[in-house]
């Protein structure tokens, strides 16, 4: 096994160190500008560890999206800090004992986890998902992971990504209006969104493509179409908001139904739901890829426009003042 | 003999690009206000970030993945003077509003 | 000490920290970001986990498992911090007691 070198442990300094940062600094700000930089160190890490599509990923979305998001709540929230002042811990001999419990339990299984590392870790399933990989339509193990091998998780997971959205949208009040903004928006950033977000584009489908052989795939493409989505959002807000139109809804549905249709084809010629026949694996996993590469980006837009927005109405959840005249 | 050569002139570019980069940090940890801040680490660091393409295209050589690291580092220049932009500009609206007030 | 056991301890020790933090901060965002620690945690256990040395492959199917833990993570938080901002209507009377300036 390879022994750790100081740059390892240095990493995992690091990232433990900015762990503590996020939780413990006193500025909810910086808290979040150091999350920022957490996930970048992730980044690095997953490199470290082998798995340059997480790294891909954990860029674009820990680091990037979130933090965004994170940034957008703080300066919403403005000065006050939403939190939940009656559930004060305190301590009596309920919380006491089952806290211990909580801190044993979780011990006990932290020890047996980093055993389990300790002692020669076995193969795991390497051998089998290489032994059939020429049967999957992709040369990229991870992509046919998620897309062959485990296609039902990915199923499942899209389906979540979707119901975020809906509940989202659920939440949301029912304005006939169209959003106009009153507020005026950067030219300079509105000029630097028009040359960069082709670019974005045209990367997220080099990652879609990539996918099948190299590290990328639907996840990190879409990430990317969701960072070209904010950033289209960002310099011109009145123009993604409305996510109530048909193409709109049948894009951020797209990568759901592709899943369901063509599980259901499969059935019908006699397979199993999500068994892909070998011959047409890859036509299969590259039309659910670039639908659900469509799916997430729009739905990331979409959670960022809402999240930006201040779309709430304040009437159906308090009649009370807007706090933001 | 000139992989040795390269290999010592990418080293010492990367040394200086380092330098770079650290000068920049040493500077937003110790300049006074927000605009000094900016001036210096966006210039820092764009110089410190071409040396070190600059090494590691030493390196490549004349491939594909030079024109994705030239690629690079015109998008983080591009990237960067915005930022730079967006943030000098909110520093100066504060400071007009504070002023204000 | 291998790589695996040194990123496990580190995942578990992050899960701990985002646990602590989870409990013991008020701060409906800080307990957000203390989500995504404990999060990140678990996923650098999995992923140290299925590293298997310098030239031996990585086992893809954590990968997998880890890469759509990430996306659904992304969705979860972008909820929650809607959910933080419907909260503000909810109570308006309790936004006064966060622990930060």
């Amino acid at each position: 096994m390879a022994a750790a070198t100081p740059s390892d442990i240095l990493l995992c300094l690091l990232i433990l160190s900015l762990a503590l940062g996020v939780l413990g600094d006193a500025n909810p700000f910086r808290g979040v500008i150091i999350f920022i930089v957490f996930g970048l160190v992730m980044a690095l890490s997953w490199t470290r560890l082998d798995a340059p599509d997480l790294a891909l990923a954990e860029a674009a979305l820990g680091a990037g999206v979130i933090g965004v998001l994170f940034l957008v709540a703080l300066r919403k929230q403005g000065e006050k800090d939403v939190s939940l002042a009656t559930q004060r811990l305190r301590l009596n001999s309920v919380t006491i004992i089952s806290g211990l419990l909580l801190i044993v339990f979780i011990v006990y299984l932290g020890a047996l986890g980093v055993f389990s590392a300790w002692k020669t870790p076995g193969k795991g399933l390497v051998e089998p998902v290489y032994e059939s990989l020429h049967l999957t339509g992709v040369s990229n193990p991870v992509t046919a992971v998620i897309l062959n091998y485990r296609a039902y998780d990915t199923f499942l997971e899209i389906g979540v990504l979707y119901l975020v959205m809906l509940s989202v949208f659920a939440l949301q009040p029912d304005e006939k209006a169209k959003f106009t903004s009153t507020e005026q928006y950067d030219r300079m950033l509105r000029s630097y969104a028009r040359g960069i977000v082709p670019f974005m584009v045209l990367a997220a489908g080099y990652l879609l493509w990539a996918g099948a052989f190299r590290p990328g795939g639907a996840f990190q493409a879409g990430a990317m179409l969701g960072g070209a989505g904010i950033l289209l959002h960002l310099s011109r807000p009145a123009m993604l908001l409305d996510m109530r139109g048909l193409v709109a809804r049948l894009s951020l549905v797209a990568g759901f139904f592709s899943f369901c249709i063509l599980g259901i084809l499969a059935m019908l010629y006699g397979f199993d739901f999500l068994q892909w026949p070998s011959h047409l694996a890859k036509h299969a996993i590259l039309t659910v890829e670039t639908a659900s590469t469509l799916s997430i980006g729009l739905t990331l837009t979409g959670l960022y426009a809402s999240v930006e927005r201040k779309l709430i109405s304040p009437a159906i959840f308090y009649s009370g003042e807007e706090d933001n005249p | 003999m000139i992989q040795i050569i390269i290999n010592l002139v990418s080293g010492g570019l990367l040394i200086v690009g380092l330098f770079f980069f650290i000068a920049g940090i040493l500077a937003l940890w110790r300049f006074p206000d927000t605009l000094c801040r900016l001036h210096a680490i966006t210039k820092a660091d764009n110089l410190g970030l071409g040396f070190i393409i600059f090494a590691v295209a030493l390196q490549v050589g004349w491939s594909v993945l030079l024109l994705k690291l030239i690629v690079v580092y015109l998008l983080i220049l591009y990237a960067s003077a915005l930022n730079g932009y967006l943030i000098a500009q909110y520093a100066h609206h504060q400071d007009k509003s504070n002023e204000v007030k | 000490m291998t790589v695996a056991l040194l990123y496990s301890i580190t995942g578990f020790l992050l899960f701990l920290m985002g646990i602590c933090g989870l409990i013991f901060r008020s701060s409906l965002i800080r307990r957000a970001l203390a989500l995504n620690i404990t999060a990140s945690g678990i996923f650098l256990f999995i992923v140290a986990q299925a590293y298997k040395g310098e030239s031996a492959l990585p086992d893809p199917v954590p990968h997998g498992l880890v890469l759509t833990g990430i996306v659904i993570g992304a969705s979860a938080t972008a909820l929650m911090i809607y959910l933080i901002g419907v909260l503000r209507y909810v109570s308006p009377g309790d936004n006064d007691s966060g622990e930060e300036e």
